[in-house]
């Protein structure tokens, strides 16, 4: 049960983290 | 070339890149906690701007200085166990993985090739010397680095580095060796360590803790006084680092060359003496051996990417993502033995998720009101361009982006980059550009409307 919180846990950071990431990536890229 | 074009893509690349380095060190050490991997990607979010702005926000940059140190990690999370008391072993398919790992990774830089020739190998040695035996894993990937690099070296664009032929390239055998090593080091100061502040800063604080935590614990008078004697040292040289504005300061008051070579020789021994004293602290008060090895590798693991940049050119910004990217991992690693050591609560570890998590938000925001205003402009510039196009105009209004030093030649104002803005957004070759700053070519964007 423990182990099972953690990695939703961990997979919900992931996603946050990701996004942010992508968003960030988003508006970075340019014509070069 | 397919990541300068298809955006998505890119993002996808960028964003997986940065996840993959923050959760390392929890893929590294299975027992690493949640406030760890914030911490690192709080890490990451503090890269200091030059080498954001050219190892990510450039795709060439990105191309090739983020996948060779991803792979390397990757490498040395596949290969974790060997730190373990049993003897490892690995799944039927990883030394397949680990030769084409192996293999690609050396066909990026110079200073990863030779990274991970000396990394493969010294993991070779390590095994052998705590099992007395060599496993078929380490071998495979070894075999891959080598000929990546055998690959890598014998290209034909080396026999024109060393012949000082490359327009692009050289060694510091063209310059002049002494020369070459002098303006190098300065721009290695400068890159890892003037402009890196804050995250030496945060590592200082790491290394008190983890002294004053094995204080509680040593009864050794003679390890106790040395552990003191790093911190001093430790926090000492960050200090001199952290009065650089004051030292030059001094030198245009002295106003002569000899007050900037010793402001500079200062510097560069305050960056050794301080990376020293990092290393006495790990030594002395690191007691697990487990955690020690961790440690030492990451932390060993930064000089020797450094190392070769000292006489190859060119040298900028971006050749420090590797190693920046090692000293978040060695940061990680260091946090986890702390919170193991110090037998750190659920409560504490969510303190500092819920700290670092605000740390990276805050400059999540600040980023995305820098580039969220550049991609504004960037989508604007590239609708009128296609308007004027489609009007057949023979001069081509382009706006310059806003924030310029966080785009690395965001702005095509002078060549090759002109001729390469033509190409990507399918211009004649003898169209002529017309390069108006935002504010005027927001005014500029009304009178086209108009007409």
């Amino acid at each position: 049960m423990i182990v099972s919180k953690n990695n939703k846990k961990s997979v919900f950071t992931g996603i946050v983290l990701f996004s942010m990431f992508a968003l960030l990536a988003y508006f970075s890229v340019f014509w070069r | 070339m397919l990541l300068t074009r298809l955006k998505w893509l890119r993002v996808l690349f960028v964003a997986g890149s940065l996840l993959f380095l923050s959760y390392a060190p929890r893929l590294f050490n299975r027992s690493v906690s949640l406030s760890v991997v914030f911490f690192c990607a709080a890490l990451f979010f503090l890269l200091p701007k030059q080498i954001f702005v050219q190892a990510l926000v450039w795709t060439s940059g990105y191309t090739n200085y983020v996948p060779p140190i991803l792979l390397n990690i990757l490498y040395l999370v596949l290969v974790r166990n060997i730190f373990d008391e049993q003897q490892p072993s690995y799944h039927a398919f990883l030394p397949c993985l680990g030769f084409l790992i192996g293999f690609i990774s050396t066909l990026f830089m110079e200073n990863l090739t030779l990274y991970s020739l000396a990394m493969s190998f010294l993991i070779i040695g390590f095994v052998w010397i705590r099992f007395r035996k060599i496993f078929v894993m380490h071998v495979v990937h070894f075999a891959g680095v080598c000929i990546g690099a055998v690959m890598m070296f014998t290209n034909g664009a080396y026999g024109n580095i060393a012949n000082a032929t490359d327009t692009y390239r050289s060694t510091a055998l063209t310059k002049g060796i002494l020369t070459t090593v002098r303006s190098h080091s300065e721009v290695i100061l400068e890159q890892f360590f003037l402009n890196n502040l804050t995250t030496l800063a945060v590592l200082s604080v790491l290394c008190v803790i983890l002294t004053v935590l094995h204080m509680k614990n040593c009864k050794d008078f003679r390890r106790i006084h040395a552990s003191w004697v790093a911190v001093f040292i430790n926090i000492l040289c960050l200090g001199i680092l952290y009065s650089k504005d004051g030292f030059s300061y001094w030198v245009m008051a002295v106003g002569n060359s000899k007050s900037s070579d010793y402001t500079i020789v200062t510097f560069v021994l305050a960056a050794f003496m301080y990376s020293f004293s990092i290393l006495m602290t790990v030594l002395l008060c690191v007691t697990e051996k487990k955690s020690l090895y961790q440690l030492l590798l990451w932390l060993v693991s930064i000089p020797v990417v450094i190392a070769p940049l000292v006489i190859v050119n060119p040298i900028g910004p971006r050749n420090f993502f590797p190693p920046y990217a090692l000293l978040v991992m060695f940061c990680g690693t260091l946090l986890h033995y702390i919170q193991k050591q110090s037998h750190m609560g659920e409560h504490a570890k969510l303190g500092i998720s819920v700290s670092m998590a605000a740390v990276v938000v805050s400059i999540f925001l600040f980023f995305v009101s820098i580039y969220g205003t550049i991609h504004v402009y960037d989508v604007k510039r590239e609708k009128y361009v296609q308007k004027q196009v489609e009007q057949g105009c023979d001069v081509i209004t382009v706006c310059k982006l806003p924030y310029t030093s966080y785009v690395w030649y965001g702005d095509p104002t002078t060549e090759p980059w002109g001729e390469r803005f033509k190409l990507f957004y399918g211009l004649e070759k003898e169209t002529k550009l017309e390069f108006l700053t935002y504010l005027e070519f927001n005014k500029w964007v009304e009178e086209f409307d108009s007409e």
